[in-house]
């Protein structure tokens, strides 16, 4: 049986309250101190030993497939330089291997494709600053997937896609296939889950910050083949197509999509920032892109729905009121 | 005189309008009184600073807070899960699954509340009692009993307001049997005399109009980043400040007149359809909605409006429009409001009418020189009426009980 399992390491970034009387006054969106401290909380007990696990696999030659966002990046650099330091030379090896997604891993798509896109870019240009590295494989958060998905990540270089399996459309086939996307120009998928009886598993796994239900980093997975190499068995006029037309999440995420996008609020929210972005798509600051991917965050998107009523309308209120302070710089 | 009060002790985003009307008539009562206030808020601030400042005494109620606040609002949601039929879908079903326990939920609260107020007022002197809305009611009809004191219900709201018409609740019920065993009864406007007339069939010769009055508003400092001009909703997001109206109101403009925008201060339980409405209707790049801000934030962002509106079901008097109004914003209120009877030149609209309240509103914004001067009179004719006048009214009012 093969297996493979993508480990995925992040920190969410706090976005600061904004009140309906701090409109147009230039404040700083991001709570870097917050989030930075944060963190720091949580280094020693959560996420230093998942690091070294994977640093353990890496020099047993086990190939992780790991996801680092460019948050965690940052704040991993910055607190340990060290640890940071040996991932890099793991990297440079090509003992752990990188999975791209989207920079703060966000759900920019359900906001936007374009901002999805913009998120995209931002983490090639991250991971080149901090690896000088390009991944080959790209996993959207939450495993997202549809068509236009893998329009994007194709027309932006990669070389395959995971995405999560429609078990209603597979009709008995499994994830171990490698199918075709649904677009104009074929781009190879990998499924993540499959409803077959497999003997191919890719394990999606939370390292630290993430919404993968399990934690659990397998030491005994090794990927003695690359998972680039899976994508070219076969030959691709006999990989069958795989449609989806609207958003499929991976099972493995907490949440299911609705639960992010349903809410009045919620909607309210994805819809204002959409117009924003394909209004001002071709103006907006780096700042301003990433104060929209950032709003959605899936812990952001939940906190409206989520927590109680009162707080997810403060929540909700500060939201729109950072898009309003957006678009009064470009109107 | 010795004068045991019954009501909030300052406002709070629960209380709003009857908090701000109570403190300052407490403050400016125990000036000339000495004043025994219970109160079911969290004040220990206040409570200290006031007992050592002035004469009033509040008995402070600090285990009860959360849960009078939360029934304070749930009440007001149970009525309107029966009367509002495209109320939320989410919140219909919970307050259908657990009205029953709410409603009971809110009269022991209320029981208990009452019997801690009687407890206490045994050992304390007093002339009057001197109650305000619905909360205080059983106390003091348990007080006037026992005491053979006179009971004077001040009511600032009732249910017939909140659920928008006249309903079989048992606080429906509870509001009559008090107005019917108080001594008097004060109520804050004409309009509101005339519904505890023709509504609770309440004698029109023991009900005594007193209106609210106003001091200096204090707004922080704020320039709004808008070029459009601003059209206001403020107030609780709920049936009975006809919260849903403002945004029919909003597209009705919007359709006529696209550089507006429409700021929506305060929170509510309607706060979720109006977003939903606001979405589907495609305004929300043109609706702000701030939730709760503290008073002075309030007054900043009246100050900043180009124009208020009240579309009020039912409004006993309505003092955020009486602050606009001080703060020189021209208005249109519903015809609803009893505020409008202390206003020289208001516009007002019938109630629901949201083509009628937008025309209003285009007229006010179509010649600002004159609303804006309209707005200056009404600014210089209600500060003439303070909270010292208005508390001066009520002592009267309760020495000739």
């Amino acid at each position: 049986m093969d297996n493979y399992q993508i480990i995925h390491f992040n920190h969410p970034l706090e976005v600061k309250r904004l009140s309906f009387l701090d409109i147009g006054k230039n404040r700083s969106a991001i709570n870097e101190l917050n989030s930075q401290q944060d963190f720091v909380n949580d280094f020693a007990d959560l996420v230093h030993s998942k690091l070294k696990t994977v640093l353990k696999m890496a020099d047993e030659r086990k190939m992780p497939l790991v996801f680092f966002s460019l948050p965690f990046l940052k704040f991993l650099k910055q607190h340990d330089t060290n640890l940071m330091l040996e991932i890099k030379k793991q990297v440079d090896t090509g003992k752990i291997q990188l999975v791209g997604s989207c920079a703060y891993h966000s759900f920019s798509y359900l906001c936007s494709p374009l901002l999805f896109k913009k998120e995209v870019e931002l983490y090639l240009d991250g991971l080149n600053e901090y690896f000088e590295k390009k991944p080959g494989i790209f996993i959207n958060t939450a495993c997202l997937y549809d068509d236009q998905v893998a329009e994007i990540v194709n027309a932006l270089g990669y070389q395959g896609i995971i995405a999560t399996a429609n078990p209603w459309h597979l009709a008995g086939k499994h994830s171990g296939q490698v199918y075709k996307s649904n677009t104009a120009q074929p781009f190879n998928i990998l499924l993540s889950n499959g409803d077959g009886p497999d003997n191919f598993q890719i394990s999606l796994v939370n390292g630290y910050g993430s919404a993968y239900n399990s934690d659990f980093i397998d030491k005994g997975v090794s990927n003695n083949k690359q998972i680039q190499e899976l994508f070219m068995l076969d030959s691709s006029d006999e990989h069958s197509v795989y449609a989806v037309s609207l958003p499929l999440s991976s099972p493995s995420w907490e949440h299911k999509i609705p639960d992010y996008t349903n809410n009045p609020l919620q909607k309210a929210l994805l819809k204002q920032a959409a117009n924003l972005v394909n209004q001002f798509h071709e103006k907006l600051s780096d700042e301003d892109y990433k104060l929209l991917m950032l709003l959605c965050q899936p812990d952001h998107l939940l906190q409206i729905n989520q927590t109680s009523k009162e707080e997810g309308y403060d929540h909700f209120i500060s939201s729109m009121n950072w898009l309003t302070d957006i678009s009064l710089r470009y109107k | 005189m010795e004068v045991l009060m019954i009501g909030p002790g300052k406002p709070s985003p629960q209380n709003s309008g009857l908090g701000i009307a109570c403190y300052h008539i407490a403050q400016h009562l125990a000036e000339k009184v000495h004043l025994k206030l219970f109160s079911v808020e969290s004040a220990d601030e206040l409570a200290e600073q006031e007992t050592e400042q002035s004469r009033i005494e509040t008995v402070n109620r600090q285990k009860l807070t959360n849960k009078q606040q939360l029934n304070a609002d749930l009440v007001h949601l149970s009525v309107k899960s029966e009367l509002n039929p495209y109320f939320y879908a989410g919140s219909v079903e919970i307050e259908e699954q657990y009205n029953d326990n709410i409603e009971i939920s809110v009269q022991e609260a209320l029981e208990d509340f009452s019997q801690k107020i009687i407890s206490k007022s045994r050992n304390l002197d007093f002339d009057i009692i001197y109650a305000h809305d619905w909360t205080a009611i059983p106390a003091s009809k348990q007080l006037k009993e026992l005491s053979k004191k006179p009971f004077v219900l001040h009511i600032h709201a009732l249910d017939y307001d909140r659920s928008g018409k006249k309903s079989n609740s048992w606080l429906f019920d509870l509001e009559r049997e008090g107005m019917q065993k108080a001594d008097l009864v004060i109520a804050v406007s004409k309009y509101h005399k005339n519904i505890m007339v023709k509504e609770y069939g309440i004698s029109a010769s023991k009900i005594k109009v007193i209106h609210h009055g106003i001091n200096e508003l204090k707004p922080s400092a704020y320039k709004a980043p808008f070029k459009e001009d601003i059209v206001l909703f403020c107030g609780r997001l709920s049936l009975q400040k006809g919260a849903t109206t403002f945004i029919d109101i909003a597209e009705a403009l919007i359709q006529k007149e696209n550089k507006l925008r429409f700021v929506v201060v305060g929170q509510g339980e309607l706060m979720e359809e109006m977003i939903s409405s606001a979405t589907e209707k495609g305004l929300m790049d043109k609706i702000h909605f701030t939730g709760f801000l503290p008073q002075e934030d309030v007054f900043a962002v009246m100050k900043a409006s180009q124009a208020m509106v009240m579309p009020s079901l039912s409004e006993p008097f309505g003092l955020s429009a009486l602050e606009a109004v001080s703060l020189e914003v021209p208005l249109v209120l519903s015809k609803n409001c009893g505020v409008a009877e202390v206003l020289s030149n208001v516009n007002t609209v019938t109630t629901k009418d949201a083509a009628a309240y937008a025309t209003a509103v285009r007229a006010l914004l179509a010649d600002k020189k004159q609303s804006l001067k309209v707005a200056k009179e009404n600014a210089a004719s209600v500060k003439k009426r303070n909270w010292k006048d208005v508390s001066s009214e009520i002592l009267s009012a309760l020495k000739q009980v």
